[in-house]
């Protein structure tokens, strides 16, 4: 019989921080354990919660360890799911399973979020979300999640080998509002623009402040608020290079412009 | 992002995808913090 505590196990860190009213910023595991290489993932891992504390903000790392969903993992959490073998992929769908199983587990951006406002965190830093593919039907889990889960999340849009338009598009669908930062383009991770306008943008961390103060007080949209803070034009890989925009199809820089644009 | 595509990436753009990534993460992660901070 596996001992596990069911609870989602909040660190003292940012326990103390949410006890107290202090920021906290969620940050999810995958990219540890899945999204980079080892042994460099841990740095990684470690320099990006100092980004966070660099502002006067508290990480929160969410993963899971032996079954225990785990808000604010600590450096041995940290140390486990970049090194372990075996480390599930949780989406919102296997926490419960995963943890019954006493699993270790890393967990996406639709887990992450989930998780993070069942904490009472409101604020998450990613990569990418995941989005609409362009050839079989495959829609990640990511948008219905932010279409019923508060969260604010940062990212640089989704990889341009999606379908960026058909994203934006369910995204819309769904009612999950999308603003850049100091952009009306949307990013495309790897590249500054996708090449699709948005209808808004902000341009610094008191206007998106004052939108989820508004949120709040209007008390009608309960979806997720995309944050799109595109790379700078001169930190972007090179747009042309077809294998940022398809790993299989070598056509892809003529492709550019037919699909990616409208 | 599936780790398939994200080591295809590594590999065809020989390393710089990696620096990239992990930049953009940084960014993100320091953007994130200080929106927490305006909103707390």
């Amino acid at each position: 019989m596996i001992v596990t505590d069911l609870h989602i196990r909040v660190g003292p860190h940012v326990a103390e921080a949410l006890r107290t009213g202090q920021p906290v910023v969620a940050l999810e595991s995958t990219i540890v354990a899945h999204g980079l290489p080892r042994p460099d993932n841990l740095r990684v891992a470690r320099e990006i919660e100092q980004a966070v504390r660099a502002t006067g903000a508290v990480p929160a790392t969410i993963g899971m360890i032996e079954g225990t969903l785990t808000v604010g993992l600590d450096d041995a959490g940290l140390t486990r799911l970049a090194t372990a073998d075996g480390v599930a992929k949780l989406s919102v769908r296997d926490l419960a399973v995963a943890a019954a199983a006493g699993a270790d587990g890393a967990t996406t951006v639709a887990a992450t979020s989930a998780v993070a406002v069942a904490a009472g965190i409101k604020v998450f830093a990613t990569g990418g979300l995941g989005g609409v593919h362009r050839e079989a039907f495959d829609e990640s889990n990511d948008l219905i999640t932010l279409a019923r889960t508060p969260i604010t999340v940062v990212c640089a849009g989704v990889k341009s080998i999606l379908d960026v338009g058909a994203t934006l598009e369910r995204l819309e669908t769904l009612g999950v509002t999308v603003v850049g930062y100091g952009t009306r383009r949307f990013p495309g991770f790897y590249i500054t623009d996708a090449g699709f306008d948005l209808d808004w943008s902000v341009d610094t961390p008191e206007q998106v402040a004052a939108v989820l103060a508004a949120r709040r007080e209007q008390g009608v949209h309960v979806g997720g608020l995309v944050v799109a803070n595109p790379l700078p034009l001169d930190e972007q890989l090179d747009p042309s290079c077809t294998t940022v925009r398809s790993p299989t199809a070598s056509p892809g820089c003529a492709a550019r412009g037919s699909r990616a644009r409208r | 992002m599936t780790p398939f595509l994200l080591a295809h990436f590594h590999a065809a753009t020989e390393g710089k995808s990696l620096a990239v990534n992990v930049r953009i993460i940084l960014r993100n992660a320091e953007l994130a913090g200080r929106i927490a901070v305006a909103a707390a």
